[in-house]
């Protein structure tokens, strides 16, 4: 059984990921599609989502010490917060907290704020490259690749949360389907870097053939088919609903809204995954 | 839909748990029998950790940590004075810190006839 300390920091792992990319998904979609997206149908989740991120990255910290001794005293005993601080994990923190910072005050003050939220974001991708698997590879190149790979999923999962809300407001149909045919052009250009930069962790992580049938394998063998998933679906959106609302069609906005609801269950599904794979599961090289 | 991929995920996670355990030996070894309980523990490591805690059970009752106070730094092997507690099952449970900042946790056991 997994110990409940690493349980619960692999949850605080998952309310991370999610906090980045949606804080920054929801920014890049905004400049992506700056004429068809008003700024009201995703500010708020760079509000929402960013302040959450800065939360959780200051209980990463602690459910860490936590996890250190076996108890939730660690969490607030100075030399174990210290000890943790001074690996690659307080860098990380570091660099999460000030892009976190950003792209709150950056949501906060507007149009104004733009490039100050955009530049949170970079931050907060980056602090993911400073520690877990890749980082351990010890190859800027790698950290490059997991960056893009970060970045083009953050555009991705942006674009669910503010297109769904167009497509359940019955006064911006017209709006949802400019915005989802934007978006399906686009993902030509982005989903080949975020399956790409993929492919080269994955093969940089697993090394040989054999590694796939070890957990870390295993699991990421079940995230690279949930992603196959999620592609098939947006290649539906894509080729039939997106389409569909353009014509005007009666109720194709309520079919896109309800496939949207299940590309975040399935988007939660690769979150868990991948917290599962940088807590829990050592990877085999 | 939703719980069904969470449960199924979750459980898969329980049966994964390597937990970034990467200790490449113990004296005594996992699973061995001795006549004497050992005068000290040694763990090695294939990475440098900071050990933080390591408590030993005996028999499934009495259960004391070990003291670490001369094990300050980071390092690949550790040697830990222990006393006997008499015959029977040992459990020796670790918990340390890896240089990269990953949590390592891990335990072993043996017996003293």
């Amino acid at each position: 059984m997994v110990d409940v300390w690493t349980g619960l920091l692999a949850l605080n792992t998952l309310g991370l990921y999610a906090s980045a990319l949606v804080s920054f998904g929801s920014v890049l979609i905004g400049f992506a599609f700056t004429r068809i997206l008003r700024r009201p149908y995703y500010r708020d989740l760079t509000l929402m989502w960013s302040l959450l991120g800065l939360i959780l990255s200051a209980t990463d910290i602690a459910v860490r010490a936590a996890a250190l001794t076996g108890a939730a005293s660690g969490a607030k005993d100075p030399e174990m917060l210290k000890l943790v601080w001074g690996t690659p994990v307080g860098d990380a923190a570091l660099w999460r907290v000030a892009g976190f910072a950003l792209l709150l005050v950056g949501a906060l003050l507007g149009r104004m704020g733009s490039w100050l939220a955009l530049s949170g974001g970079v931050l907060v991708m980056c602090s993911f490259t400073l520690l877990g698997h890749v980082a351990e590879q010890e190859a800027f190149w790698l950290q490059l690749v997991l960056y893009f790979h970060l970045s083009a999923a953050a555009f991705w999962v942006g674009i669910l949360g503010p297109l769904r809300r167009l497509a359940l407001d019955r006064d911006k149909l017209d709006v949802a389907a400019q915005l989802g045919h934007g978006f399906g052009r686009a993902a030509l250009f982005v989903l080949p870097v975020l399956v790409a930069a993929g492919a080269v962790m994955a093969w940089r992580l697993l090394d040989t053939w054999a590694a796939v049938a070890t957990p870390y394998g295993l699991a990421l063998l079940v995230k690279i088919l949930a992603v196959a998933v999620l592609m098939g679906i947006g290649a539906a959106n894509k080729t039939r609903h997106v389409p569909a609302m353009l014509r005007g069609e009666g109720g194709a906005a309520d079919a896109l809204a309800n496939v949207i609801r299940k590309e975040q269950v399935v988007v939660a599904l690769i979150l868990t995954v991948t917290a599962a794979l940088t807590v829990v599961i050592g990877a085999p090289v | 839909m939703r719980w069904f991929l969470y449960t199924t995920v979750l459980l898969a996670w329980t049966g994964l748990a390597a937990a970034h355990s990467k200790m490449d030996e113990t004296m005594p070894a996992d699973g061995a029998t001795l006549d004497d309980a050992p005068q000290e523990l040694v763990l090695r490591f294939d990475q440098s950790i900071r050990l933080v805690t390591v408590k030993i059970t005996h028999a499934d009752e009495h259960s004391e940590p070990l003291k670490l106070d001369e094990q300050a730094g980071f390092g690949t092997e550790f040697k830990l004075p222990m006393t006997s507690m008499g015959t029977g099952r040992y459990e020796v449970e670790w918990r340390g810190l890896g240089e990269d900042g990953h949590i390592m946790t891990g335990r072993f056991g043996f017996d003293v006839q």
